[in-house]
């Protein structure tokens, strides 16, 4: 039996500190993800409803009108159409090729070196920084490069292909690169997962007659999902994010065919000195980010 | 306990660590300005440093510390990361004394009142500058001080010339169009013409302008706003540009060719004519030993006998508004246009002197140098694309466009100069 008059354990000054202890111990975090993380955000967004920001010390409130300009300028929304479609195919093709790739690197009927031999090649293209990508694709791709000879030796082109150049075609090589050097993310998360699903319900689907398809789709996709979910959102952002590659190969062009959102707004930013507009077009990408990362953290705590 | 007091503690002071050291970023300019015996010391940002000798504009600088008793600090960056720190430091106030100015950049950075008036500190400073041959002003106030220029001219490979049964050079559009086409041979992948297009630096439209300046064109309107539409020159440049994609004489690629690729491909042996800064000379003459390279002006229209012009490019400096030591930052400006000063720091960046006074003792005696230095006594430097507002931006919306009009999306050169000019003068609003 309890006793009602109890006295209890700490002192009330020791309570006191207790309760302030863990806020100390996280204040350093705290103070560094306000300066670093916090402040320029709310910085950038401020800046989106003044004019003449950064440039002139008498920078007036204007409002939505930066959203206005922005939202009307075809180069703008052609850049969203390019970076959805982008965005889109690169995530799906991801996730095919890293689910088939995992899948091959899984199979019990090799051996570990031999595996691991895999792995260390289908993992390379994640090795590579943006630029080293980008030098390397430039070479390929040249009009003397490797690829047009390939294909010329084959007669499958009458002259050399103007991969980057071409209006018609460069988005989509722009996008297979970027497929290219993204995949392994995908393959080692996957790989990870498959390793993680138990056995057990291998051998009861089998025992129960099911097929290979069959368990595949009733064993191992529900077992992978809150992985997909996961590796795909993330994916989602960093590639609307996504800036050096595109750059580096065709910095947006040629006459806008490979512009995005983050080439835009550092076009907007640094070329025009237009920091109000930039900034309300960083803060469209932002929200199109904290709507995917919504989604992700939801996803997240419901899985915990 | 003792544990869990020394874990708050260090908890705390890690916590005020942080604040007072974002706190001090503030400061930090106060601290080098003064040095500990009271010594001026100024600031100086800029890409120089990384093209030239290591330690050689230190050495510059320390010079001038042991000539004046003003220590110059140098801060250093490639040139693409140069321009967006300097907005930065801008925007923070904390921009450096002295700053190297890009052409493109002096229009915008004066009009945003972030460069003070040099011609009035050149006075202050009794700095005499009948021996400086240029200097960049906006609206009728120097704000840029060139220290060394770059022409910039078409690289030959004569190697593919004379495979080609080619011994003159050309000099009219005609001359450089026929040539083109004697030596392109796609199966060997030789190419008459290359230039990069690639809008991450859009100055490369300065080439194609070249063809027009060096007609006797001028894209400034008497009312000293863009002259495109309607300039006749201008449109026959286009079109003489574009004759040039229709005879298949360009390089492949060249939409989205950068100017390090560009250099690649001549290096390589792949192009015969290459618009390009004759900085670069050496790299080619380094990169490729055994090929015969010379230099010509751009190729101007057929019926054109007048005086001879060029691009013009050059390191600039400028001084900051926000700067304590305007009249210091003046004197170290003075300093490096000194004619022995500038004939030396033209020599370490391969460029030529802005002081007439100065005889650089170039040791390259190629050639191709020798070509150059000919071109450059005789022919006037141009940069007319640096007196407009967002001059990069303008440039690359002018190699957009002129991207669509090659590729036929415009029907004629004066549909789309129309629209080009329209994007101009909406700069100005």
């Amino acid at each position: 039996m309890r006793s009602k008059n109890k006295k209890p354990k700490y002192p009330v000054k020791k309570s006191l500190r207790r309760v302030i202890e863990p806020y100390l111990f996280l204040s350093p975090v705290v103070i560094l993800m306000c300066l670093l993380l916090m402040l320029p955000i709310i910085l950038v967004i401020s800046y989106s409803f003044y004019d003449n920001v950064l440039i002139t010390n008498d920078s007036t409130w204007v409002g939505l009108e930066n959203y206005k300009t922005v939202l009307t300028d075809r180069v703008f929304l052609s850049s969203i159409k390019n970076t959805v479609i982008f965005v889109v195919l690169n995530v799906v093709f991801h996730l095919l090729i890293g689910m088939a790739l995992a899948l091959m690197v899984n199979v019990k009927c090799f051996s570990s070196r031999v595996k691991a031999g895999f792995r260390v090649v289908y993992m390379l293209p994640w090795m590579f920084n943006a630029t080293v990508v980008a030098i390397l694709w430039k070479l390929l791709l040249n009009a003397n490069g490797v690829v047009n000879y390939l294909l010329s030796q084959f007669n499958m082109i009458a002259g050399p292909v103007e991969w980057l150049s071409d209006r018609s075609i460069v988005f989509w090589v722009l996008t297979f690169i970027n497929i290219w050097a993204g995949y392994p993310f995908y393959m080692i998360s996957i790989l990870a997962g498959l390793q993680g699903i138990s056995s057990d319900l291998y051998e009861a689907a089998q025992i129960d007659g099911a097929s290979s398809v069959q368990s595949f789709f009733y064993i191992t996709l529900p077992q992978l999902k809150p992985i997909l979910i996961s590796i795909a959102m993330l994916d989602f952002i960093w590639t609307t994010q996504n800036f050096s590659l595109i750059w580096l190969l065709t910095a947006g062009g040629p006459s806008h065919a490979t512009e995005m959102m983050s080439t835009y707004v550092y076009k907007t930013a640094f070329t025009s000195y237009q920091y109000s507009q930039a900034s309300a077009a960083a803060v469209i990408i932002l929200l199109a980010c904290i709507v995917l990362a919504i989604f992700y953290v939801r996803n997240q705590t419901r899985e915990d | 306990m003792m544990k869990k007091m020394v874990s708050v503690l260090l908890t705390m002071s890690l916590s005020m660590a942080l604040i007072a050291g974002c706190g001090a970023g503030g400061d930090s300019s106060e601290t080098e300005d003064a040095g500990s015996d009271g010594e001026v010391v100024i600031e100086f940002q800029q890409w120089f440093d990384n093209e030239m000798d290591e330690g050689y504009l230190q050495s510059v600088c320390d010079a001038f510390y042991e000539e004046t008793g003003i220590r110059v600090e140098l801060l250093s960056n490639p040139y693409a990361d140069t321009q967006a720190q300097m907005q930065a430091s801008a925007a923070a106030g904390t921009l450096a004394d002295v700053v190297a100015l890009d052409g493109g950049w002096i229009y915008d950075y004066a009009t945003q009142g972030m460069l003070a008036d040099l011609g009035a500190l050149y006075e202050e400073i009794g700095f005499d500058t009948s021996d400086i041959s240029s200097q960049t002003e906006v609206n009728g106030t120097v704000y840029a001080q060139p220290i060394v220029n770059f022409p910039c001219l078409m690289a030959v490979n004569l190697d593919i010339l004379e495979e080609a049964g080619i011994t003159e050079l050309p000099e009219t559009w005609s001359e450089f169009l026929d040539m083109c086409i004697q030596v392109t041979n796609p199966d060997e992948n030789v190419y008459g013409f290359g230039m990069n297009m690639s809008t991450d630096n859009a100055t490369c439209m300065e080439y194609y302008a070249a063809f027009a300046w060096n007609s006797g064109c001028s894209i400034i309107g008497d009312d000293g706003k863009p002259f495109l539409a309607g300039n006749e020159v201008w449109i026959e440049t286009t079109e003489f540009f574009k004759s040039l994609f229709d005879n298949g004489v360009t390089l492949p690629g060249m939409y989205t060719l950068t100017d390090a690729d560009k250099v690649q491909e001549f290096v390589n042996g792949r192009i015969a004519f290459m618009p390009d800064s004759v900085a670069h000379l050496t790299n080619i003459q380094e990169q490729a030993p055994e090929m015969n390279v010379t230099y010509i002006n751009m190729p101007h229209k057929d019926d054109y006998d007048g005086q001879s012009y060029m691009r013009a490019n050059n390191w600039a400096c400028g001084i900051a508004e926000n700067s304590e030591h305007k009249t210091e930052a003046a004197q170290f400006i003075q300093y490096l246009l000194g004619a022995e000063v500038n004939a030396d720091l033209c020599v370490h960046a391969g460029g030529f002197p802005v002081n007439a006074a100065s005889e650089p003792a170039y040791t390259d005696d190629s050639e191709a140098f020798q070509a150059i230095q000919d071109i450059y006594a005789t022919t006037t430097g141009v940069a007319e694309f640096y007196s407009f507002p967002t001059a990069e931006a303008l440039m690359r919306t002018l190699d957009e466009n002129l991207v669509m009009y090659l590729d036929g999306d415009y029907a004629t050169a004066e549909e789309m100069m129309e629209v080009v000019q329209q994007e101009f003068d909406a700069a100005y609003e």
